[in-house]
């Protein structure tokens, strides 16, 4: 292994009068001494299982975003009837109100009388309850919106690794032997998209910041 | 046409939050809806008729919500419909592209009831 020759000279510079030419015959030999020194110290063999690795943990990802997908519908599904049968309550209860509010109490009894009070605060109280609920039941409903923004997430990540195991599989091909190389060129790289992590300073955190550079456009 | 009979066009490729969102519409008073699950479909109902509102994700597969946005506003029956974005894209840089593609509102996720409520309401205010 000759990496500490190629280590030990000093690094080309503007002024140093190496042409490009020789920059890339450096970095040709930087790149074959690196290889060798992966396959002398069995790292080939690392990144060989850690390549392997990568489809089960894009699996277990989808497998996540499956299963989150799954229980916020249930949740959906769960708030919506939730939400019409508190409606249906509300409305019940504001009808029945009425119609024991145009009684006239007055000629009745007070024990009655009091008893009809009673029920008519019960039947307000009811209703009320119901739109109560109704607000709780649309902050679960709201708060399921969690799927898709780590969904989002999620499938970023699922594509990193996709990317990653791109690329580990072609470091492990330029490791490899010629006669392995032509073996393991048989598994076909998989396409996938460019992840760009985005820089913190280029996004806003909430909507009235989205707000402030709305209205500094004019709308 | 009152606001409350306006035909909605809910366009988000999950499924979970189409569903919010026109669980949310209902609640404030919008309950004639119909979802789409990408840009190019969207365009398809869009432009069999009917639709009055379109509120529209971005990060799409087909068309996503830019192409959609630019669509819209290039067809001569359509580029008068009103477009709220309601997206995870935080990019200044997207919030700018959507304003000068012509978008009529933005809202980050996750937002609140209210949020959109605001939105929705200015909007259809400014298209009376």
């Amino acid at each position: 292994m000759n990496a500490p020759q190629v280590a030990d000279a000093p690094l080309a510079t503007a002024d140093s009068g190496m042409s490009s030419h020789d920059v890339f015959v450096r970095i040709g030999l930087l790149t074959r001494n690196l290889h060798d020194a992966l396959r002398e110290l069995g790292y080939d063999r690392a990144v060989g299982e850690a390549v392997s690795t990568l489809p089960d943990a894009r699996a277990r990802l989808t497998y996540i975003a499956d299963l989150t997908g799954r229980a916020a519908e249930r949740v959906l599904t769960a708030a919506e009837t939730g939400r019409d049968i508190q409606n249906d309550l509300e409305n019940a209860a504001r009808a029945l109100g009425e119609r024991w509010g145009a009684l006239d109490a007055e000629a009745l009894p007070p024990a009655q009388r009091a008893a009809i009070g009673g029920t008519r605060e019960f039947l307000v109280r009811v209703a009320d309850d119901a739109q109560r609920t109704n607000s709780q039941l649309t902050e679960i409903m709201l708060a399921q919106d969690f799927h898709d923004l780590t969904g989002q997430v999620i499938q970023r990540v699922a594509n990193l690794a996709q990317t990653l195991e791109e690329q580990l599989v072609k470091l492990l091909l330029d490791a490899s032997p010629p006669e392995q190389r032509a073996k393991a060129g048989d598994t076909s790289v998989l396409a996938g998209p460019v992840i760009n992590a985005q820089a913190a300073g280029d996004s806003v955190t909430n909507q009235s910041q989205v707000d402030d550079l709305l209205a500094s456009l004019g709308f | 046409m009152a606001a409350t009979d306006m035909k909605f066009l809910i366009v988000d490729d999950f499924a979970t939050m189409r569903r919010i969102v026109r669980n949310l519409l209902k609640e404030i008073g919008y309950a004639n809806a119909d979802e789409a699950e990408d840009g190019a479909s969207a365009l398809q109902m869009l432009k069999s008729g009917g639709f009055n509102f379109v509120v529209s994700d971005i990060n799409m597969p087909n068309m996503n919500g830019f192409e959609l946005l630019k669509s819209i506003r290039g067809d001569e029956q359509l580029k008068s419909l009103p477009v709220l974005m309601v997206t995870a894209e935080a990019k200044k840089d997207d919030i700018i592209n959507a304003a000068q593609g012509g978008a009529s509102g933005y809202i980050v996720k996750p937002f609140t009831k209210a949020t959109l409520e605001e939105k929705v309401s200015k909007i259809i205010e400014k298209m009376s």
